[in-house]
């Protein structure tokens, strides 16, 4: 799963104008003709920085993001909750591993970019730096959660790099269980006992404002993004991953008699557009850089996770082998 | 600083030890099998990923569970990466054939030949040649398959390079369709949705 | 048949799946290598699966509901041995444990596919090819760390001696033993066990460790009549710990 939020932001690689423009010309009309990048064909310098940032940060949020779900594997209550949130987790770490190898064609190899995370120089998820303190927060994270990053992910599998959009080809239909599976959880609290239903609402009133944090301030429309627009990287702006998100989940949300904390939001039916209380953006930036309730948790787990599996991967490494890029 | 851990597991971790984790370098970095999967018997083997593993089988066991723990499988193959030969990519309508030579002498040596008709689609196992190395395998598969369509990209692999499941095997994935639990199709509310709607009327 | 024979069967295995399905699912996210959290996850997934068959046979028996009986039991109601409800620790037990765990649940199910109880022998047929990854997978890891390095071979060695008490205590007999195997429901513990050294001596013999003389161990006995480790509640109070909060509730 992943949002929107601070993947865009300028990076340090050769001006496309510095490209030599015949091959700069025939990259961009294949993309114009709706084809496919493949791992061994030219591509500028920035098109491929921009892709390993953004498909290892996704790569991260999916790793980060299976410790705030995980937090109630052990508590699930019954059969079906416990066999359905193992399974879901379990997809995270699996879509992890197919994102790191996406990534790992264009030339990063996996240790380098878990380096990166542990190390902070790399980014995941903002969201995945808040806390689940009851069973109904895991329903929350599978329902609404997993369901913002489906916008974007849909979005994104329509993207010109091939070994990315067919990795999300494959997470978009796991994430249809997890959508489907959280809904599931989240009706029953809705609809069950007064307790049930109070906890269910307490954890919306808490992940209303990370959700929102989710999908990235409004986009300065630059010359970056434009570019990074026209060689299909960035699929779709924050504001209208937002829209498209508030426009499917907010009724649903509405119509098990559940309230969302925020007095302002409706949809103007004039514009179609949601009309909402400027997130706090201050605090978007505060979380992002280290400062969330949980950031230092996820990064001393993922590290300890690590450390303690390290005799395991020496012990099985083979000296001789030779670490190629995968194929595709 | 680390507040209060809500999830029992990490409590007993002992997270707050955590190391500051110098970068490894080439250290953990195991090599890459590719892997190719089978969903039904009377499909086609296809390219699906890559796993890290320290040898073939063990590419087999962790390929089984990253890459058909869905839906229904019947085979799974494994090849460490460097062992694939790969042709470059033609231009659309333009088939990588063209500038091959077929040849009708066959080899003494089993290559698994794959192909990508289109860009963005994975590659797909077009059958296996006798030939004397993957150039020569090749030449074969151009003599041998069906190349109507043009063919954007060819991969090439000696078939002892591979690791393919038996036909004993197969019952790994025999239960695989009763896990209903990882479908989405296992999650119906809205009879629970529309039973509240109308109590809520009352 | 006798039913409190059978059900005394079903409860041992059914426990035994569900406690240490738990138990691996502890691993999920935290593993030592994506690939493998992958793999070890999906077998947990297997094991709860597994119980939860298991719990459906003793309902069809007149036992409770899955849910009630799995989530809900006090410790000393627990039929499970006491070697699945001992903490994960380092990779390196939870590795030991599983094969050592999963080789003789392979056994176990490949004698049930003989057994005159016709649902258990069903679900066995099932089950097989299941549980033939398991060992497929557990004997792998077994062989690679087991020639890995000096480390890998250190640690492992040492999670053997350890588990090996606790596992001979698997092959506790029931206090049906003789009725269970006098109606062909299943051939016995004793038997079992054989086939279980069989298995693992192989395996290790092509590994640098060594397994230790079973003659010379006392098994861990107790886990089939209730006698469990300080470990069981506090996992149970934690698998229950929501259900529990309001069991009439629809979760």
């Amino acid at each position: 799963m992943y949002g929107g939020g601070n993947t865009f932001e300028k990076i340090k690689a050769k001006d496309p104008h510095e490209e030599d423009p015949i091959l700069l010309a025939a990259f961009e009309a294949r993309i114009e003709r709706g084809e496919k990048i493949e791992p061994t064909d030219w591509m500028p310098e920035l098109y491929r920085k921009q892709l390993i940032r953004m498909i290892e940060q996704h790569a991260h949020s999916e790793i980060i993001g299976a410790l705030p779900e995980g937090t109630w594997i052990t508590r699930a209550p019954g059969f079906k909750r416990k066999l359905a949130l193992m399974a879901k987790v379990q997809d995270e770490v699996g879509h992890a591993q197919l994102l790191y190898s996406a990534a790992e064609t264009l030339g990063k190899p996996r240790e380098a970019m878990i380096d990166d995370l542990l190390t902070g120089k790399s980014k995941y998820s903002n969201i995945f730096n808040y806390p689940a303190y009851t069973w109904a927060d895991s329903a929350f994270i599978s329902w609404l959660v997993d369901a913002g990053a489906i916008v974007n992910q849909v979005a994104n599998s329509k993207g010109s790099y091939g070994p990315y959009s067919r990795a999300l080809e494959r997470i978009c239909i796991e994430e249809a269980f997890h959508l489907k599976f959280g809904h599931h959880c989240v009706i029953h609290l809705a609809t069950g006992t007064p307790t049930q239903r109070n906890m269910m609402q307490e954890a919306l009133n808490r992940w209303w404002p990370p959700m929102q944090h989710f999908f990235g301030p409004p986009d300065k429309v630059s010359a970056h993004t434009k570019v990074l627009m026209k060689w299909k990287v960035k699929m779709l702006s924050n504001d209208d991953t937002r829209q498209q998100w508030l426009d499917m989940y907010v009724p649903k949300i509405w119509e098990l008699g559940l309230t969302l904390p925020d007095d302002k939001l409706r949809k103007n039916e004039d514009t179609g557009k949601w009309e909402y209380t400027e997130p706090d953006w201050d605090e978007f930036k505060r979380v992002i850089n280290g400062d969330g309730p949980c950031n230092a948790e996820r990064i001393a787990v993922r590290k300890t996770a690590e450390e303690r599996g390290r005799w395991v991967r020496k012990a099985i490494l083979n000296k001789e082998a030779n670490y190629v890029q995968p194929l595709a | 600083m680390i507040k209060e851990i809500l999830d029992p597991r990490f409590q007993r971790l002992d997270v707050f030890k955590a190391q500051h984790t110098a970068p490894t370098q080439a250290l953990d970095q195991l090599p890459t099998y590719e892997v190719f999967v089978l969903l039904k018997e009377d499909g086609q083997y296809q390219h699906e990923g890559i796993v890290h593993a320290p040898d073939n089988e063990m590419a087999f066991i962790f390929a089984k569970e990253q890459y058909s723990r869905r839906m229904t499988c019947a085979g799974i193959w494994t090849i460490e990466t460097p062992n694939i030969f790969v042709s470059d990519y033609s231009e659309n309508k333009i088939s990588i054939y063209d500038s091959v030579e077929a040849s009708s002498s066959h080899g003494s040596e089993n290559y698994k030949i794959f192909h990508m008709l289109k860009r963005g689609k994975q590659h797909k196992y077009a059958g296996t040649v006798k030939a004397n190395n993957a150039e020569h395998a090749l030449q074969v598969a151009k003599a041998t398959f069906d190349i109507s369509k043009p063919i954007l990209n060819v991969w090439v692999a000696k078939s002892s390079d591979f690791y393919e499941s038996t036909e004993e095997d197969k019952q790994i994935w025999n239960t695989l369709p009763e896990k209903t639990f990882r479908e989405a199709i296992d999650y119906k509310g809205q009879a629970k949705i529309e039973e509240f709607l109308k109590n809520k009327k009352q | 048949m006798n039913k409190d024979a059978l059900k005394d069967l079903l409860y041992k295995m059914a426990d035994d799946q569900l406690i240490l399905g738990h138990r691996n699912s502890e691993w999920i996210g935290l593993g030592p290598l994506l690939e493998e959290d992958i793999a070890f996850a999906s077998m947990a997934q297997d094991k709860m699966g597994q119980s939860l068959a298991l719990y459906r046979l003793l309902q069809e028996l007149g036992e409770g509901e899955p849910d009630m009986v799995a989530f809900t039991r006090p410790a000393n109601q627990f039929h499970n041995s006491q070697f699945v409800e001992l903490p994960i620790g380092e990779y390196d037990f939870s590795l030991v444990r599983h094969f050592l765990f999963d080789t003789a649940d392979y056994y176990r199910f490949e004698m049930l596919m003989a057994s005159s109880y016709e649902p258990l022998q069903l679900l066995a047929k099932k089950l097989k090819g299941e549980c033939r990854y398991h060992i497929m997978h557990a004997d792998s890891w077994i062989k690679k760390l087991g020639n890995g390095s000096d480390e890998s071979i250190e640690r492992l060695q040492k999670s053997l001696d350890y588990s090996i008490p606790y596992a001979l205590g698997i092959f506790e007999e029931s206090k049906f033993e003789n009725e269970l195997i006098l109606e062909y429901v299943f051939e016995g513990e004793i038997k079992l066990r054989e086939r279980w050294i069989e298995h693992i001596d192989a395996v290790l013999s092509k590994t640098q460790l060594i397994l230790p003389d079973l003659a010379k161990e006392s098994p861990r006995f107790g886990g089939r009549y209730g006698e469990h480790t300080e470990h069981l509640q506090p996992l149970l109070d934690e698998m229950g710990e929501v259900i529990g909060s309001d069991p009439t509730a629809d979760w």
